[in-house]
């Protein structure tokens, strides 16, 4: 199976073999931090084992729930886990290549390194900061840090964003309205779409 | 908590922030009152078309202006916006959208805009994914697109760490007057003294000018927005359509965003919520005919706004004869984010100095009783003349107290 993301490890790993261009397999996913670093350098990006075109021509029949897809909501948790796990530590390695100034830390992660959002790379200290700054909605903090705007639509982040939040106001969860729900449930294709 | 305010902003948009740092730069400290969370309304939900062409010509040179102003946005603010200056096409798919393009492209040449007609082979040029459909367009380089949420968060910090007051999550419910003008501006939560205050309250203005009793030609306009999973970067143009009926653009974190005025529910909703469900299919129709190699991209959240329409659809800026105190700035009628920061500037010109460095007597409240050429209260300093709560000295007056 194709890997479910490229981070910024993979991107800074061409960037160190001054490579100009990256060949990644179709269907796979750019973490923003990664598409940041690949803006950032002008890296291209080539799918590998067929022509631009076909690559993003291929038909996928939206009928077919097997077809190998880069959905989050489609792996396993087991993989999940895995992912996270691996999101967390290739974080953790890129913000220490950061320049100091913005690196506060020498003593290691702290709980704010924790990746919340993990389709997006959002961590628990950026969604402190926006809450801190006086936004009291998980759809403001949403809006602002991108926490539960990817894949996954906030299906594993929500509560955690929930629990920070009430946290940062003093109040007990269940007094915080979710986030709005939004259509589709799970990634449909604008093919599939079209036909309402 | 205050109760008493050099100036109170009604309305955490975009304009509202944008207002009140502009105030707060020059020394004010301005009260802003938003009923939900910062940017929760339309400056929440918009598409982040940063644009000149196909505007009014009337808004051309604040357009310009508002332009130049993003340019320098990220440094002025000290926040990236995700600011993307890359161009505009407009797509036309017939002769008829064609002539149509040709003649708006020139009155919008003829007020200094610098765009141009270009045919397929031009337009392949800057954007290689265009159906076969799409016959040429109308392509101003100078525009483009940004982050809206940042745009509307990065004022919002700024101006607050200038010394702007914020209350969210509370509610405007009514504006005193005291012999015609306004004396205080009342909310669920407290009463607050003032003598000037400004409505940024979008769509809601209508109701907002209704509490110091005038009345806005404003509709609403439900629209819908739809967008995409993250992928590799395809071009960097915001995309219109000869007609408007929808625009898009690859965010620059690889999502594809695309809005649309299509369908029935454009006029027909629930309080701002889809009754039917329309839009979003007719907005993927037309993605696939524009765009066939989007057509299997998958769309992973759709969600609908509110445009507040004015009758002429341009908005209604600066004082009002009637109401001493009362500033408008709202009727953005689906593209106040592309003028925020000019907006944010004028308004606060207007309530410093009594004059705008960029005229706004085209936008006054008055044209709508009063007809084209007439002499308005926002025009330099006739607002010192006739508006007496703004009086010319408002600037020495502030410095004393
Ligand atoms: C789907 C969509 C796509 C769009 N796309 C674009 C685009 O591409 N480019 C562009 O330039 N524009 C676009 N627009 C339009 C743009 O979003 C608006 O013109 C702009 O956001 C208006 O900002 P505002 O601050 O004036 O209004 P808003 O953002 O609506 O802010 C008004 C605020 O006032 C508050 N308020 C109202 N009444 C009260 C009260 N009584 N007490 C306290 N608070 C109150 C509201 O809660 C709200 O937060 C789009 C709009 C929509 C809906």
């Amino acid at each position: 199976m194709a890997p479910v993301f490229i981070f910024i490890e993979d991107i800074q790993k061409a960037l160190d073999s001054d490579k100009k261009e990256i060949m990644i397999p179709r269907e796979t996913r750019i973490s923003a931090a990664a598409f940041d670093l690949i803006k950032g350098n002008d890296i291209r990006i080539r799918f590998v084992g067929d022509q631009k075109d076909d690559a993003l021509k291929a038909p996928v029949d939206p009928t077919q729930e097997t077809q190998a897809s880069p959905a989050v909501g489609r792996i396993s948790d087991g993989e999940l886990e895995k992912v996270v796990d691996l999101v967390i530590s290739r974080i953790k390695g890129a913000k220490s290549q950061e320049s100091s100034e913005t690196v506060k830390k020498e003593n290691g992660p702290t709980d704010d390194d924790l990746v919340i959002c993990r389709c997006e790379e959002i961590t628990k200290g950026e969604i402190k900061e926006v809450i801190k700054n006086g936004i009291k909605t998980p759809n403001g903090i949403k809006r602002i840090t991108r926490a539960g705007m990817g894949l996954c639509q906030g299906q594993t982040c929500q509560r955690l964003v929930t629990q920070i939040l009430a946290t940062g106001l003093g109040i007990n969860p269940t007094e915080i309205k979710p986030t709005t729900g939004r259509a589709p449930v799970r990634p449909v294709s604008f093919s599939a779409f079209s036909t309402g | 908590m205050p109760n008493k305010a050099d100036v109170v902003i009604i309305g955490g948009g975009v304009t509202g922030n944008a207002i009140a740092y502009n105030l707060a730069k020059e020394g004010l400290k301005p009260v802003v009152i938003e009923k939900s969370d910062i940017g929760g309304e339309a400056s929440g939900s918009t598409g982040g078309g940063v644009r000149q062409s196909a505007r009014n010509l009337k808004e051309m040179p604040m357009a310009m202006e508002s332009i130049r102003l993003y340019g320098q946005l990220h440094e002025e603010l000290g926040m990236d916006v995700e600011y993307v200056r890359e161009g505009n096409l407009r797509l036309c798919t017939s002769e008829e959208e064609l002539e149509t393009m040709r003649t708006s492209v020139e009155n919008q040449k003829s007020v200094g805009l610098n765009l141009e007609m270009i045919d397929r082979k031009q337009i392949l040029k800057i954007n290689p994914f265009v159906g076969e459909k799409v016959i040429g367009a109308g392509y101003c380089p100078t525009d483009g697109h940004v982050n809206p949420f940042l745009v509307t968060y990065a004022f919002f910090k700024k101006a607050k760490s200038l010394g702007a007051l914020y209350h969210t999550h509370e509610e405007v419910t009514d504006i005193r007057l005291r012999r015609g003008k306004v004396v205080a501006v009342i909310t669920d939560k407290q009463e607050v003294e003032t003598d000037l205050v400004v409505n940024a309250a979008g769509i809601t203005g209508r109701k907002v000018a209704n509490m110091v009793g005038i009345d806005l030609p404003m509709r609403p306009v439900f629209t819908e927005a739809l967008i995409t999973e993250p992928y590799p970067p395809f071009f960097k143009q915001m995309i219109g359509h000869a007609k408007g009926l929808f625009y898009g653009r690859q965010t620059v974190h690889g999502p594809f965003l695309w809005g649309g005025f299509v369908g029935t529910e454009t006029f027909i909703h629930q309080g701002g919520k889809p009754l039917f469900h329309f839009i979003g299919p007719a907005i993927s129709r037309m993605v696939i005919d524009f765009f066939p190699i989007l057509k299997d991209f998958h769309v992973i959240r759709t969600w609908s706004g509110l445009i507040a329409q004015m009758s002429d659809g341009i908005p209604v800026l600066g004082l009002v004869d009637e109401v001493p105190g009362f500033v408008f700035a709202t009727g953005f009628s689906g593209h106040g984010f592309g003028l925020a920061p000019v907006i944010g500037r004028l308004i606060s010109e207007l309530i410093m100095d009594c004059e705008a460095s960029i005229p706004i007597n085209d936008f006054c409240y008055s044209r709508f009783y009063r007809g084209g050429d007439h002499e308005c209260a926002c025009k330099g300093n006739a607002a010192c003349t006739t508006v007496t709560a703004i009086c010319p000295n408002k600037r020495e007056w502030l410095k004393s107290i």
